[in-house]
């Protein structure tokens, strides 16, 4: 059969094996497909609700080969919902994917990476540090800097610990406000990158958090002196066929499906809407 | 590419031909007003005219439906589709229109990774028969896009009206083939030196008309390069309300959304709709978040995909082919080729009038407070 009869639009089978709430508002969702799916650290896939509609997510489990997968969503809009309400184990969900570029991890190799997350930003942030951490030895260091609005808002809370003694690798946390029984650093996750003790000139930064986060982010690293070609940015757009074709996600000329989701700031830094 | 000279009395036969072996459509100058495009109809052949301009209608819809029924999931059948190329043959269309099939196959079928299997179905077997346009409507402006209003390659069969009879140019040997079966016979040579002359006084109506949209630089560089000045979009775009007529009567344009449908026992169907950019929801996210909620920038991004976006990602060709049909089905009166142009007006003063409603009309919809 030739490549071109492949259809592009078609789900494969995604059953939800378990469903693991993260937070009030954020659930993780492990899904066994019907057939093997390889994807690489920042690529996302469409998930299908079926009769529902589809929507993007960057997976949360480590990138490789698998027949399993896992999702971590928060309630956002409407096939947020409709999941969170009614998807449980047992579902018979759709993936198309996995689509889009991917972190250009061999630019990172010999570097330091400076991973800035926020709130569900966290999840797919997730996948690309378990990128780092199967390929450690090649990095120089791995700075982790993630910000939420309270304790409870944090995502994998519980593999802080486990990350944070990784070699190479120093996590960070803040919330936004003070909060009953939290003794570390309070303020947006701009604040920790005011202390940050990396050499500038030889990190690269990844970002993934919502739309006014990355702009704030983006700004101070700029007043930091980060080169705008360093600053990778999971962009915030409506992507539906994931294809590069129905034009509805781009940035300039840069399709935020094919050419992203996480773009380089450089590249984009010039057109307009950037952050909304 | 071979020369025949065919009389004006066989052209039903060239088109009897075509429909017995193909589903036939065509662009039709037959009845009142202007040409159109529609299925050929038997009965209707003898009466056939061929048009001196581009159709009223866009072709694409034959090679992109308005709705493409894409999967039924979850069946696993229908994850690879064994789709038969379909039979089909157009007849009567312009180079515009023949520029915009290119647009789409660069999109659906020449992509590097994704093609789409329904579209090469409804392309690939696709049998095209152009005509060189012998007139123009005041809105064409294929000369100032890079096109012209003849075809050079691309057709199975191209048809010049020469004198009283065809000047026949073949593109291919299905083609060729074709047209020996009807009875051609060579074409005389000084029938290619009154095609040139036609040729070129088209071209010089087309020139004069446009003479005064007129850039230093072409539209591509433009556009590129006016990326945060949006005075022209914001002047000219004063009237749009955001219908989408330009984008769905567009042979350039081919965003799209997909859709699932429940059917019964638990079987979905997704189907491929036309969509538009000028909609507000088209790049709405998740919690009402939207890079383009107001109108202009939405207006700005039209021309950004077809003068910059498609350009940069496939070789250079514009997403536009200057039919001008944006231009005579716009409610708000907005002129590409104005926008276009006064991109590099410094001051609004230096630009056209912004444009005003339909005498009687009132684009917003508001009841007039006078």
């Amino acid at each position: 059969m030739p490549d071109e009869m492949k259809n592009i639009y078609y789900p494969i089978e995604a059953e939800v094996i378990k469903v693991i709430p993260e937070t009030p508002t954020i659930k993780t969702f492990r899904f066994r497909l019907s057939e093997t799916l390889s994807f690489r650290a920042g690529q996302f896939v469409q998930l299908t609700v079926p009769g529902i509609g589809e929507a993007p997510f960057t997976p949360s489990s480590a990138p490789g080969e698998s027949k399993e997968l896992e999702i971590t969503i928060l309630r956002a809009g409407r096939v947020t919902d409709y999941l969170h309400d009614n998807i449980d184990e047992g579902s018979r969900t759709g993936i198309r994917g996995p689509f889009g570029e991917g972190y250009p991890t061999d630019k990172f190799k010999g570097h330091t990476v400076l991973v800035v997350g926020g709130g569900v930003g966290l999840a797919p942030m997730r996948a690309g540090i378990y990128g780092l951490f199967q390929e450690v030895d090649d990095y120089k260091r791995i700075s982790i800097k993630f910000g939420a609005r309270t304790p409870e808002d944090f995502c994998f809370a519980e593999e802080f610990d486990d990350w944070a003694k990784k070699p190479k690798t120093d996590l960070t946390l803040t919330i936004d406000k003070p909060y009953p029984g939290w003794t570390g650093r309070v303020g947006v996750v701009t604040v920790l990158l005011d202390e940050l003790d990396v050499d500038i000139d030889d990190t690269y930064v990844i970002s993934c958090g919502p739309e006014i986060m990355l702009k704030f982010v983006t700004l101070k690293l700029m007043d930091l002196g980060f080169d705008p070609y360093h600053i990778y940015l999971s962009m915030n757009r409506r992507m539906s066929c994931g294809l590069g074709k129905c034009h509805r996600c781009n940035i300039g000329p840069y399709y935020i499906c094919k050419d992203g989701p996480d773009m380089c700031y450089g590249d984009i830094m010039n057109y307009p809407n950037v952050f909304g | 590419m071979s020369f025949f000279q065919i009389s004006r009395d066989s052209l039903p036969d060239l088109l009897a031909a075509l429909y017995d072996r193909r589903e036939l459509f065509w662009v039709n100058s037959s009845g009142e007003g202007k040409p159109r495009f529609s299925r050929a109809i038997k009965d209707e052949i003898p009466d056939y005219v061929l048009p001196p301009y581009r159709g009223v209608e866009p072709i694409k819809g034959i090679l992109f439906p308005p709705k493409q029924e894409v999967a039924e999931y979850p069946e696993p059948s229908r994850k690879i589709l064994d789709i038969e190329p379909k039979e089909r043959a157009i007849f009567g269309i312009t180079a515009c229109d023949l520029e915009g099939i290119r647009i789409f196959d660069r999109v659906f079928m020449e992509d590097d990774e994704f093609i789409d299997p329904f579209y090469v179905a409804n392309r690939k077997n696709l049998f095209i028969v152009t005509v060189d346009c012998t007139d123009i409507y005041p809105s064409c402006f294929c000369s100032l896009v890079g096109g012209q209003p003849f075809p050079e390659n691309g057709f199975d069969i191209n048809l010049t009206p020469v004198e009283n009879s065809y000047l026949v140019e073949t593109g291919t040997t299905d083609g060729e083939e074709l047209i020996r079966e009807i009875g051609a016979h060579e074409a005389p040579k000084d029938l290619i030196t009154s095609r040139e002359k036609i040729r070129k006084a088209v071209i010089s109506r087309l020139e004069k008309q446009n003479q005064p949209f007129e850039t230093p630089k072409d539209f591509i560089d433009l556009v590129t390069e006016n990326q945060k000045q949006a005075k022209s979009y914001e002047h000219h775009g004063s009237t749009c309300v955001s219908c989408g007529a330009c984008t769905y009567i567009c042979p350039g344009c081919f965003c799209f959304a997909i859709s699932d449908n429940p059917l019964e026992n638990g079987i979905f169907q997704r189907s491929t709709t036309w969509d538009s950019c000028q909609f507000s929801g088209f790049s709405r996210m998740a919690g009402m978040l939207n890079p383009r909620g107001k109108m202009v920038q939405r207006f700005a991004h039209r021309y950004n995909h077809k003068f910059f976006h498609y350009p940069w990602r496939y070789g250079g060709h514009p997403a536009c082919v200057g039919c001008g049909r944006c231009i005579d089905n716009c409610m708000g009166r907005i002129d590409m080729r104005a926008t276009l142009r006064d991109l590099s007006a410094q001051s609004v003063s230096a630009m056209y009038p912004a444009p005003s409603p339909l005498p009687g009309e009132n684009p917003t919809g508001q009841t007039d407070s006078k």
